[in-house]
């Protein structure tokens, strides 16, 4: 991972996103850590990564911080960076001491993808998702939008994708990564026309979570989409965090 | 149970008056009817009828008028 680091207290590192770039047609960078403890020192660091993502011609650089770090804010506006959305990460910490079948019946028929769905999957991704860094970002087109997601499945075939089918549709996803007793919540979701759905779909995915023997899991969600707080909340997630994403767009 | 009754069920489950509650109440056009209340409106009416409702049903229950209909199927009179 690319990193520049001035003193002990200034650095920022960053990768390369590809998932972005196939959709972006130019290279798209991530920073993935900032730290600065002066002004003087971030707008530093900041002059020698635009240096840098100049000479790559990168299009698309994307950041996300917590929404508390005053500093960090200040220094990415002063650099042309803007705030294009927020998230919530959220995260259950107590999955072996909850019962979500008092919530809701759950959802019969989640199963692991198979090539088959793809065409659905695709199709539930491009029509089914309004909110996402990109979905949000006022400077991009919804249509940008649409396909990065759809582009997006492709990165995530290692995953655990699992699939709800109705009448032969793929009308719901779950997609999550586990490592040891955790996992990460990728994306979970229903078509517009069963959106009445989501609740049985999300205590179906976390039910079996349990059943694995999983301890906690973890996900982000944007803070714009407060049906899924909701129901997060509902399902007794905590909320740890709140993120300010920002982006630079680069034109040459 | 009666035409009240099922107004009832919805009023109680939404947490909303029971003047609220008409045949155009949809799904998703107040806050209270969101993807959360949903199921919990569908056990609630699956108990206060003594029913099982199939999936197709519960993604159709999108409005009081169509609660009305489907209840119908399983041989509630409301």
């Amino acid at each position: 991972m690319p990193k520049l680091e001035l003193d002990p207290d200034h650095s920022l590192s960053w990768r390369e996103t590809p998932w972005d770039a196939r959709v972006f047609l130019m290279p798209t960078w991530e920073i993935q850590t900032f730290e600065a403890r002066t002004q003087a020192g971030g707008e530093e660091l900041l002059r020698q990564f635009e240096t840098q993502a100049r000479e790559t011609h990168v299009g698309l650089v994307f950041t996300r911080l917590l929404a508390d770090k005053a500093l960090h804010k200040r220094l990415l506006g002063d650099a042309g960076f803007q705030h294009v959305e927020t998230s919530l990460s959220v995260s259950h910490k107590q999955i072996q001491r909850t019962d979500w079948a008092k919530l809701s019946r759950p959802l019969p028929g989640l199963e692991p993808a198979t090539d088959q769905d793809w065409p659905g999957l695709q199709r539930l991704l491009s029509e089914s998702f309004d909110h996402g860094r990109f979905h949000e970002d006022p400077w991009l087109t919804p249509g940008l939008a649409q396909q990065r997601y759809v582009r997006w499945l492709d990165d995530l075939r290692t995953k655990e994708i699992s699939v709800w089918r109705h009448h032969n549709q793929v009308q719901g996803v779950h997609i999550q990564a586990v490592t040891g007793s955790s996992a990460e919540l990728i994306l979970t979701g229903v078509a517009r026309p069963v959106s009445m759905l989501a609740m049985p779909l999300w205590v179906t995915a976390l039910t079996r979570l349990k059943e694995r023997g999983i301890v906690d899991c973890h996900t982000l969600v944007s803070a714009a989409n407060t049906g899924v707080i909701n129901l997060y909340a509902r399902l007794g997630f905590h909320f740890d965090n709140t993120l300010f994403g920002y982006h630079k767009l680069y034109k040459y | 149970m009666s035409h009240t009754a099922l107004t009832a069920v919805f009023a109680e489950t939404l947490g909303i008056a029971e003047e609220a509650v008409n045949d155009e109440l949809s799904f998703n056009t107040i806050p209270e009817w969101d993807s959360v209340a949903h199921m919990n409106l569908i056990a609630a009416i699956e108990a206060a009828y003594d029913i099982m409702m199939e999936t197709d049903d519960v993604i159709d229950l999108s409005s009081v008028a169509r609660a009305r209909q489907i209840l119908l199927k399983y041989e509630v009179v409301v």
